[in-house]
């Protein structure tokens, strides 16, 4: 295919995109918000890592038993992420040499606008009305998306089912929810660094708590705006979210407005692909740098730029294209595509 | 010494001190440089990087250690017989200057870069060609723009605390005028610097006019203040190097090198030897004429106001703050500690709306501000950080945030202090000055200075906690001796002593938001025992009292140690030993 011929293609992509409404992945639209929903406060500086609520998680989901006990505190020595079999873990940290450990839990922080569900091309991943992101193994058909599209590195592969595997995350507990209880993490941390409550009220309490002791806290709530907000809501004591060892550079911008162009406004089957991967591609480099943004913008200059002259030529190329020419088009379309946005994060390197 | 007194005027320091005898002490340096025992870890670390004022470096700084190059230099006698002066140009009048090679005027940056590639390059070379160890003499860049050096910083900041300046003050004790040796002030008459004739007209700490940067003023002539480090390294390291130039090796005088002063293991010496020739019984004080009481005013109103019935009420809000200044002297080790930027007093610059003088700190907030460690309440709170005391205030307000405690300093005056107090008020002359002192210990003199807490027998041995036992046997929680331990852990406090003002004082640690009695509520009646799924600010149960236990015991650091000094005690329950409070159910 010829050159002119791929900008031809890559400027109907571009059209769509800059043209298409405003749309929002249609999960994420729905819950828009969510005035009521429910969150947990995790505070950092009452953490003492005993581990318990991974054991109430162990039992509450009937997750298989760990090799070691959970009364095994040997286990934080080693930095640790979740898996298939362990929706929560807490991690050590030791922010200054010679004064006392921090702790961090990490689970499915439960983003507001979750990339997860916003990846998932057959819904199997859903923000709910209670703030939990949920899981519906039934739709699911394995893509693991997903984990690439997570900007927090929490969905887990059951990779050693050879039949059903599954992507395995934190639930919230959100059975528990429907029946007014609590998740089991909460309900089993003696020191209530874990707050379960209206993601609302527990943003007054965390700024409350931070206010009060400006010289312990970090003023900051982290999931109050990263990636457009998370149900799950940390504060952390002096010096830094990062010496807990959180990206604090994810940006406010929720992860679906960086992919809802690729999945609203290209409907035909021949486009969806390489603009879904490139969106996702544009999700996990996000996870790196901020600086994405800027290389964002300057895709999309490059494909406006390209548009105008392609527009013409896109319709001509289309109804030219036999069936059998179809399949070529797209590997093209994808290689262009790639190759575009190569260019545009070299020149940026540069 | 005599040259020591003279020193007062110019902007850097005569060279001209420096004769054979400097080499001496050059040389004793450099045995101290190497007395820090690890040679990696040094204090004579310069970072050469002058060239990042004009831009990124496109090198990384050179790493230079001055004492190795000084010890170096007094190894060579034949050879560097200019000392200080192979590095370091002075002027006309022999004033060296602290930049290498080259005086204070502005430079390029090309020009900067030349002096140092031509100059340390050059000399190494020279040294090598006579056959003497040198540094690096090759244009290879890394040999000195050595992104990754093998050698760290030790360097600690140097403090003249209060023995040191009475060993400074003891060897000035003779001289005709023994403050000026070390503190000059600027004279308008003179237009130049000259000796402080006489202790009340000392200005103080160096740094209340060597700022950290150095000031430009207007019209004085010189024009420039240097800065503190300027300053310091030019009268301090001279003075010392002239007395032992003076006197030979058998005078003894302060160090000369980066180590001597800045190094941990040199300061742990000489505070060792200020031990030794302090006597016990000396008076530190710090004297300058300053009073030992003092009456501190709270803002006072600034028209007469007159209430709802016609009578002239009291203009100021707050009563007055009694203050045992010469107590506080002896807690602090330099007049710094308060007086942070002149010897006046605080409302000169924190005015009560907040003036530029005083960073627009206000002065309610120059009291009480709590981040600040020279306000009253800053330095306060910094004293509730000790472990003997961070068990109960880890979690506790502090500062103005406790509004109970306003009367602790503000002590309201009782009886025929009342008139008088409200007549110094009123009172803005010397005689409101001289009354102050008087006035300020009489309030005090009802104040408490040791801590105690209520009879022994009141305080209940121990307590169970159980209402919440389920996977646990209730906890028994060795209460009397808790109290016993907190209350010993404050003997001899005196701070502790003024603000555990009643006996109950003590109590609120841990029975806190509640009115302070001998039988306080229980911790139940407003920590609810069930955790539901409405977020509030109030712990539940559960976490109030492990929050309480837990952060008390880590605060104090003695988690998991051996804090009981009967035998056979146990350890304090670490956080994550459940055990360690709550026996084990057994099924």
């Amino acid at each position: 295919m010829k050159r002119r011929h791929f900008l031809g293609l890559l400027g109907a992509a571009g059209v769509t995109l800059t043209t298409g409404t405003k749309a929002k992945a249609s999960d994420a639209a729905d819950v828009a918000g969510l005035p009521n929903a429910f969150g947990v406060l995790f505070d950092a500086s009452r953490c003492i890592g005993c581990r318990k609520c991974e054991a109430a998680c162990n039992t509450v989901n009937e997750l298989p038993k760990p090799d070691k006990p959970f009364d095994d505190l040997t286990v934080l020595d080693t930095e640790r992420r979740t898996t298939a079999t362990a929706y929560t873990v807490v991690d050590k940290y030791t922010p200054k040499a010679g004064e006392n450990p921090v702790f961090r839990k990490i689970q499915c922080n439960h983003c507001m606008e979750p990339a997860c569900a916003s990846a998932c091309f057959v819904k199997a991943l859903k923000k709910t009305e209670t703030g939990a992101v949920v899981y519906d193994a039934s739709l699911c058909v394995g893509c693991r998306y997903c984990m690439v599209a997570c900007p927090f590195n929490i969905p887990a592969y059951e990779y050693n089912k050879a039949l059903t595997p599954r992507v395995m995350k934190c639930t919230m507990c959100y059975p528990r929810i429907k029946e007014g209880k609590l998740p089991g993490c909460v309900e089993a941390c003696p020191k209530e660094a874990l707050q379960f409550g209206r993601r609302r009220d527990l943003l007054n309490i965390a700024w409350d708590r931070i206010t009060a002791n400006t010289d312990k806290y970090v003023s900051h709530v982290y999931g109050e705006h990263e990636m457009g907000g998370t149900s799950w809501l940390y504060i952390a004591p002096k010096p830094s979210f990062a010496a807990l060892g959180m990206d604090e550079h994810l940006g406010t911008t929720p992860a679906p407005e960086l992919t809802a162009g690729a999945l609203t406004a290209v409907p035909a089957v021949v486009g969806i692909w390489p603009v879904l991967l490139t969106g996702l591609y544009a999700v996990s480099k996000r996870k790196d740098r901020i600086a994405e943004e800027e290389k964002k913008a300057a895709v999309e200059a490059a494909i406006a730029k390209a548009s105008a002259e392609a527009e013409a030529k896109l319709a001509e190329e289309l109804t030219k294209a036999e069936v059998a020419g179809k399949r070529r088009i797209e590997v093209e379309v994808k290689k262009a595509l790639e190759a575009a946005a190569k260019t545009s994060e070299g020149g940026e390197d540069a | 010494m005599k040259n020591a007194k003279q020193r007062t005027g110019s902007l850097l320091v005569a060279l001209a001190l420096l004769g054979a005898g400097g080499l001496l002490s050059l040389m004793a340096g450099g045995g101290a440089a190497r007395a820090q025992g690890d040679d990696k870890l040094r204090a004579d670390i310069l970072s050469i990087d002058e060239l990042k004022k004009f831009g990124p470096l496109t090198q990384p700084p050179v790493v230079f250690l001055h004492d190795k190059h000084t010890a170096a230099l007094g190894k060579q006698k034949q050879f560097y017989k200019k000392e200080c002066g192979t590095c370091h140009l002075s002027d006309k009048d022999g004033t060296m200057f602290l930049a290498y090679q080259r005086d204070d005027k502005p430079m390029d940056a090309d020009r900067i870069k030349e002096t140092f590639h031509a100059n340390c390059i050059g000399c190494h070379k020279k040294m090598a060609e006579d056959g003497m160890k040198a540094g690096p003499t090759d244009v290879q860049c890394k040999g000195c723009h050595n992104g990754n050096p093998d050698v760290a910083s030790n360097w600690q900041p140097l403090v003249v605390d209060k023995k040191l300046h009475y060993r400074h003050a003891a060897t000035q004790a003779e001289s005709e005028n023994k403050c000026g040796a070390c503190h000059h002030i600027y004279d308008e008459a003179a237009g130049k610097t000259i000796a402080a004739p006489a202790p009340e007209k000392v200005p103080g700490a160096c740094v209340y006019c060597h700022t950290e940067s150095g000031t430009d003023v207007k019209g004085r002539k010189p024009e420039k203040i240097r800065s503190l480090r300027l300053a310091t390294h030019g009268e301090c390291v001279t003075c010392h190097r002239s007395i032992a130039a003076a006197g030979g090796k058998d005078v003894a005088t302060g160090p000369t090198t980066c180590a001597g002063c800045h190094g941990p293991l040199d300061q742990k010496a000489i505070a060792e030897t200020s031990r030794k020739k302090v006597p016990a019984d000396a008076d530190l004080r710090i004297k300058r004429g300053q009073p030992d009481f003092a009456l501190v005013r709270p803002v006072k109103a600034e028209k007469p106001l007159v209430g709802a019935d016609g009578k002239p009420i009291k203009d100021y809000g707050m009563p007055p703050v009694p203050f045992d200044h010469k107590y506080h002297e002896s807690k602090n080790e330099t007049c710094v500690s308060c007086h942070h930027a002149a010897l006046t007093s605080c409302a000169a610059c924190h005015t009560p709306a907040g003036d530029e003088k005083g960073g627009y700190v206000p002065l309610e907030a120059a009291m009480h501000k709590v981040e600040a460690l020279q306000s009253c309440a800053g330095c306060h709170a910094a004293q509730q950080k000790k472990p003997e005391c961070a068990g109960c205030h880890a979690s506790m307000k502090k500062g103005v945030g406790d509004v109970s405690q306003c009367g602790s300093c503000h002590v309201p005056p009782q009886g025929a202090l009342e008139q008088s107090v409200a007549e110094f008020m009123e009172r803005r002359d010397k005689d409101a000055a001289a009354m102050a002192p008087g006035l300020a210990e009489k309030l005090l003199a009802g104040k408490r200075s040791e801590t105690a807490t209520i009879a022994v027998e009141d305080i209940p041995e121990t307590v169970t906690l159980g209402s919440l036992a389920k996977d646990y046997q209730p906890s028994v929680l060795p209460h009397r001796k808790i109290v016993l331990s907190l209350v010993a852990g404050m003997k001899g406090d005196k701070l502790a002593g003024a603000f555990h003002a009643t006996d109950t004082t003590v109590c609120q640690g841990c029975h806190h938001m509640s009115p302070a009695s001998k039988t306080p509520p229980r911790c139940g009646n407003c920590h609810p025992a069930v955790e539901g799924t409405a977020a509030t600010p109030r712990p539940t149960l559960k976490a109030a009292y492990h929050n309480q236990c837990m952060n008390c015991h880590t605060a104090m650091g003695i988690s998991g140690k051996v804090a009981d000094k009967a035998p056979g005690a146990k350890p304090v329950p670490k956080s994550t030993d459940c055990t360690g409070c709550h026996a084990a159910k057994k099924n």
